[in-house]
């Protein structure tokens, strides 16, 4: 049989790539409830009702000459997603590489009555950080970090930290620079954030496994991340003098 | 609510049969294993964005490759890819990641479209209008990349 180099490679890409896993659930993002507890679809229509007839009563019109009907009211709840703007698609055309509105992403407290409650920081006891994934890059190490808000409440991580490379014992292998970068993150219960940590040119004794990242809040508090393994010590190489200093530093955290 | 429900469902039965259609055409795109997991669950978060406004009554393939692609041709996460370097599958035995990375090496040689061409044609069975309707190209210029592409896997 002879087979050209080309298909030779295409089989075995074939083979290779049917060794990946399917995660085990569909991917849904995390939704943010709030507002409104014990009504649900019903108790916001009611609201909503209500709301119509207190205008009309007044005499104020809406924003545009007229009281609306449902599809520019904003859905009370955060995960009613079918609106009144349903348009069948016939083509696959709707996709972009931008922001998709999603209708699991409308501010809560939009169509509450009460006052929008302010999420304040989160306490880094309801945070949890795993490190995930290290790569190798010339000279330079660089971990995959999700943070997870494993309380109850939805809070505020400020994008930037300090970070830190660690050892077993605690000990600071590399230690970075506190952030300029102002600017914080709304995460939901049980809401995850990711980020990348470099490193590079660890020129120390060799540390106590395992290795992981640990990062100085700005508003105060440390959260040290979940090494990959118990016996995980990966460490950026030396590329200077022995005893010189390292370097690391984090990517903001994202979504 | 029944609208709800029902997309709900044909939402995961997208995911269940359709996720390795969705991997592969990620991973021909970019070549890159844990880029190509990442583009496929940003796919089907799009989707799952989208599920309302969608004609379930049509395939939901085409709808999901042509959201990688876009995802992948993204300029942030192209710039990204560039400056970061290629990372190694996560979760694959060591036989199976050292095998990705000779294959990886050789279909590197490739253009993403070149590479995604032929994948889609030799591997998919997918016809070129078919290939190029996803890729946003004609069955020429399809025709052409898929040539291109073989002359330069037979010379690696």
């Amino acid at each position: 049989m002879d087979r050209s180099r080309a298909n030779q490679i295409l089989e075995e890409w074939t083979a290779v790539a049917s060794a990946a896993r399917r995660p085990d659930a569909p991917p849904r993002p995390v939704v943010v409830r709030g507002g409104l507890p014990s009504a649900g679809l019903a108790g916001a229509g009611v609201f909503v009702v209500a709301l119509v007839i207190a205008v009309l009563w007044l005499g104020r019109p809406g924003p545009n000459g007229s009281v609306g009907g449902p599809s520019p009211v904003p859905s009370a709840s955060a995960t009613t997603a079918p609106s009144a703007t349903i348009a069948p698609s016939a083509t696959p055309a709707a996709p972009s590489a931008t922001a998709t509105p999603s209708a699991t992403t409308i501010p809560s407290a939009a169509m509450t009555p009460t006052p929008k409650p302010t999420i304040g920081p989160c306490d880094p006891a309801t945070l949890s950080a795993r490190i995930t994934l290290w790569e190798g890059a010339a000279g330079h190490r660089i971990a995959h970090v999700e943070l997870t808000n494993t309380g109850s409440v939805a809070c505020t991580v400020r994008v930037m930290a300090k970070p830190q490379l660690v050892d077993g014992r605690g000990s600071i292998l590399i230690d970075g620079t506190r952030p300029s970068t102002t600017g914080s993150l709304n995460v939901a219960p049980g809401g995850l954030l990711k980020t990348l940590v470099q490193d590079g040119n660890y020129c120390g004794p060799a540390p106590v496994p395992p290795v992981t990242v640990a990062f100085v809040l700005t508003g105060g508090g440390r959260i040290v991340a979940t090494p990959v393994s118990p016996t995980d010590a990966t460490l950026p190489p030396c590329n200077s003098a022995p005893g010189s200093a390292g370097d690391i530093e984090m990517q903001p955290w994202a979504r | 609510m029944v609208i709800a429900e029902s997309t709900e469902i044909a939402y995961e039965r997208a995911f269940e049969e359709h996720w390795s259609d969705v991997f592969r055409f990620a991973l021909a795109w970019t070549n890159d294993w844990t880029a190509a997991e990442d583009l496929a669950q940003e796919a089907y978060l799009r989707l799952w964005n989208q599920r309302a406004r969608l004609d379930w009554n049509r395939p939901v393939l085409p709808w999901l490759l042509v959201t990688t692609r876009r995802l992948a041709t993204d300029r942030f996460r192209a710039l990204r890819r560039r400056l970061l370097p290629t990372p190694q599958p996560a979760g694959l035995d060591q036989a199976v990641q050292a095998r990705w990375l000779d294959v990886c090496a050789a279909m590197g040689e490739l253009s993403p479209l070149e590479r995604t061409a032929l994948v889609m044609t030799a591997v998919e069975g997918a016809t070129y209008e078919e290939a190029g309707r996803v890729l946003g190209t004609t069955a020429g210029a399809l025709r052409a990349a898929v040539s291109r592409a073989r002359t330069k896997l037979e010379a690696a």
